[in-house]
């Protein structure tokens, strides 16, 4: 797969460098060009050497049409150089992946981490090559046309290269003379800029990070009974494999049901999840253990995602061609030219990156900063990006794995079927995937207790604790253990903790703020509204800022053929305008929006609507988010026995995957291996090969230990 | 070959592929190569001397009316150094800016997605 991803990696660098190539030696001709017909307006008879060209540039001289003729052929002779060169770098690339491979030694690969080693030797060949092949075939031309003889101009090169003539063999020798001359000046060429480069000796950005190796986590002793506090997607895999592995777990949940944000509401015969979560992981240990929990549950789902923007849909994945066919080739250089003013003032004025609209201008530029990021992330969080931590945009494309979109990206255009494009999905909704965690946990011999709310937790001293929750019938009760997972929002836990936090961990805990949502299922009579698996609406005037289709997730989300949905989601802050308004005054909006402004829907074919409001659905990264975090965790930290998961639990932006695998590893981690479940959602670990320590089994088997 | 080397890393292959070239190194190098070669090309033609009645480095000349004060003389050699200098740093920069845009055009579009993956 590897080797088919560093094949299609060289294939667009090529493609990239003969673009690089053509434009600048189109552009260097197109000036002399213009140069030339401007300075001989003015000295007539003057600046008439660049006409010697139009012997081997057909239709060029030196004229206004002749600078556009110019920068056509320039292109195209520039781009075969170009694509001649990274041919050759090619070979550099491959020797040194190897090298880099048997050395461990990633300094053979690169000059610190992103910036390119040229290797002169391999450049020189294939510059020399083009050169000479350039002389051969020019001088050839003469040749064959007939004009040698008088090819004055051309035998000069004689002056430089002793030997050359223009005749067959005279450019024989040229090019092999030629050849030797470019070799060494690219040599020259090569140790100049890679000396510069190591003096240099700085990071250019970039939109990934060469992370170094950590240390190895410390085993713990094992728990004997641990408490779970909250029965979400992280709280639930942390008891999953500690149930299994014989360890003593209760789990504690507030509400009436399992899943927490990954809920499935069966309403009217609909079902639907508050925002749609699919099960997708390049881990595919992680997938293995989700195909034995879910077996004969799984479904695939073909992925078709849209954008919404400015009026017109742009298909997910956003290709050039789609770009340019909705928004036009100007704004394609607007953007251009966004994205240099923005790369001037980020990378050589190094103007800080303060806040999440600098960091998605500095790698994007400003115009599509605009069209593909501010309104919907705005939207989600409720605040401008102006105020919003810039750690958001990398924890986001962590989480995802930059890496394997980048290679799926590459890849797809062999058309190997993309993982990206597909995911699996439980035929009855997500929540099943909680659900059979809660069965394999009950099915144990341990308790998952529902309706039983956390009032306070106990520390008593190391690794001793009581947890005091009002249970089902109204009555406070507690649960003596050795360890407590906390998956409840971090802030919340440091409040109810004893002994209490100080005044300044007090007060970072409270001001960890959530932004909440609610959630608008529209129960349709209609076969269907769209095929789009999600359909992201980045347009300040709809109410709603994402939408879904369950039944196109899965047949079973609906009553019958005849009949779909819409799932919703409108973003807000509990008691701002939109929470205060009412569950019907909501639902009205959607269905004016989807049928006026969308044109989705008619108004007739509205036959319901459920409304579910859910709190604390995303952490929100203000600029002072990670301060409060580090206080917070440091408080927390203090309390041996007490573990954080989840996306609450941890205040990171975790995806139900990322949770999964988070709580697994916890699991894991209180059995007494060597692992840090706290590095998943970094890049580290999701997206390696995982490095994970541990029973020489599939990663997440029947048994954790042995 | 490709097929004979170990099976390598995501990681590694788009560190590989995706590295940027250092702007001020490419201005430098290409700066030197370009001044170095307008030099060595006058003063290989100042060295071979006149040949009878035609001036040395007629067509070399020429790029006297495009920089102002070179000639094809010893003086015209080292004023080469820094002309051809000048436009080979100007050539540097926008081959490693051009490089590094068209990359990040790139990684842009395919990264774009990222924002709308996570659910």
């Amino acid at each position: 797969m590897n080797q088919e991803f560093l094949r299609a990696a060289i294939r667009i660098n090529t493609k990239l460098l003969a673009l690089v190539f053509g434009l600048t030696s189109g552009l260097l001709l197109f000036t002399a060009t213009i140069v030339s017909v401007v300075l001989r307006a003015l000295h007539p008879g003057h600046y008439e050497f660049l006409n010697l060209l139009g012997v081997f540039l057909p239709g060029y001289d030196v004229s206004v049409t002749g600078a556009f003729l110019g920068f056509f052929w320039g292109a195209v002779i520039g781009a075969l150089f170009g694509s001649l060169i990274y041919w050759a770098y090619a070979r550099t690339l491959r020797e040194k992946i190897a090298s880099y491979f048997a050395l461990e030694d990633p300094d053979n690969l690169l000059q610190g981490p992103q910036t390119l080693k040229i290797e002169g030797h391999y450049l020189g060949v294939a510059t020399g090559l083009g050169s000479a092949l350039l002389l051969f075939l020019s001088t050839n031309t003469l040749v064959i046309r007939g004009t040698a003889q008088f090819s004055v101009n051309a035998a000069l090169l004689s002056n430089y290269l002793p030997g050359y003539q223009v005749s067959f063999v005279g450019s024989l020798i040229g090019s092999a003379e030629l050849f030797v001359l470019v070799y060494l000046i690219t040599i020259l060429f090569g140790f100049t800029y890679n000396k510069v480069v190591a003096l240099r000796n700085r990071d250019i950005p970039s939109l990934f990070d060469y992370e170094p190796a950590r240390p190895k986590p410390i085993p713990l002793k094992p728990a004997d009974h641990v408490c779970i506090l909250g029965a979400g997607p992280a709280g639930l895999a942390t008891g999953h494999e500690l149930s299994l592995n014989g360890t003593k777990v209760t789990v504690l949940e507030k509400n009436s049901y399992v899943g927490g944000l990954c809920r499935t509401v069966h309403s009217k015969g609909y079902k639907f999840d508050l925002g749609g979560h699919r099960w997708f992981t390049q881990n595919e240990s992680l997938n293995n253990w989700f195909r034995r929990l879910m077996e004969g549950e799984i479904i695939l789902v073909n992925r078709i995602s849209r954008i919404y923007y400015d009026g017109k849909y742009f298909n997910y994945p956003i290709t050039f061609g789609d770009v340019i066919k909705n928004t036009g080739i100007f704004t394609m250089l607007w953007a251009g030219i966004t994205y240099i003013q923005s790369f001037i003032v980020f990378n050589v004025l190094n103007r800080p990156v303060k806040n999440m609209k600098d960091a998605y201008t500095q790698q994007f530029g400003s115009k599509l900063y605009e069209m593909f990021f501010k309104i919907y992330t705005e939207k989600v969080w409720g605040l401008p990006c102006e105020q919003l931590s810039a750690d958001w945009v990398t924890q986001r494309s962590k989480g995802l794995n930059i890496l394997t979109v980048i290679r799926e990206a590459l890849v797809k255009s062999r058309n190997v079927v993309s993982l990206v494009e597909e995911f699996m999905y439980p035929r009855d909704g997500y929540v099943r995937i909680p659900e059979r965690m809660a069965e394999d946990i009950v099915g144990a011999g341990n308790e998952v207790l529902l309706n039983s709310g956390v009032k306070k937790i106990i520390y008593k001293g190391t690794r001793d604790f009581e947890i005091v929750y009002r249970s089902q019938d109204g009555t406070e009760r507690s649960v003596h253990a050795d360890s407590v997972v906390s998956t409840i929002p971090m802030g919340i836990l440091a409040q109810i903790i004893e002994p209490a936090c100080e005044e300044k961990v007090l007060k970072a805990a409270k001001s960890m703020e959530f932004r909440d949502l609610i959630t608008v299922n529209l129960m349709l009579k209609k076969k269907q509204v769209s095929t789009d698996t999600w359909l992201y609406l980045q347009d300040k005037n709809l109410i709603f800022g994402r939408l879904h289709e369950p039944k196109n997730w899965s047949p079973a989300m609906v009553p019958d053929e005849a009949h779909t949905s819409v799932v919703l989601e409108v973003f807000c802050t509990i008691n701002d305008p939109l929470w205060s308004l009412s569950d019907d005054e909501i639902a009205i909006r959607c269905v004016d929006d989807l049928a006026d402004k969308l044109g989705f829907i008619e108004r007739h074919e509205v036959e319901g609507w459920t409304v579910i409001r859910t709190g604390h659905a995303y952490p929100v990264y203000d600029l002072d988010y990670h301060n409060k975090v580090s206080i917070v965790t440091e408080f927390l930290g203090r309390f041996e026995g007490l573990h954080i998961a989840g996306r609450g639990g941890t205040f990171r932006y975790n995806n139900a995957d990322h949770s999964i695998e988070m709580g697994l590893m916890l699991g894991r981690k209180i059995l007494g291996q060597p692992v840090d479940h706290m590095q998943v959602n970094t890049e580290h670990t999701y997206h390696e090969e995982k490095s994970l320590e541990g029973p020489k089994r599939d990663h997440y088997g029947q048994s954790a230990v042995g | 070959m490709i097929e004979n080397i170990k099976e390598p890393t995501d990681r590694a292959i788009i560190h590989a592929i995706f590295a940027k070239l250092d702007p001020v190194g490419m201005i430098i190098s290409t700066a030197l190569v370009f001044g170095l070669g307008l030099m060595f090309l006058t003063l290989a033609l100042v060295v071979q001397g006149r040949s009878g009645d035609i001036p040395i480095g007629p067509h070399l000349a020429f790029l006297g009316d495009y920089l102002p004060g070179y000639r094809v003389t010893w003086s015209g050699g080292f004023l080469g150094f820094v002309y051809g200098g000048m436009i080979g740093g100007v050539v540097g920069y926008f081959i490693s800016l051009l490089w590094n845009l068209s990359h990040y055009f790139y990684l842009a579009l395919i990264v774009s997605r990222i924002h709308y993956f996570s659910e």
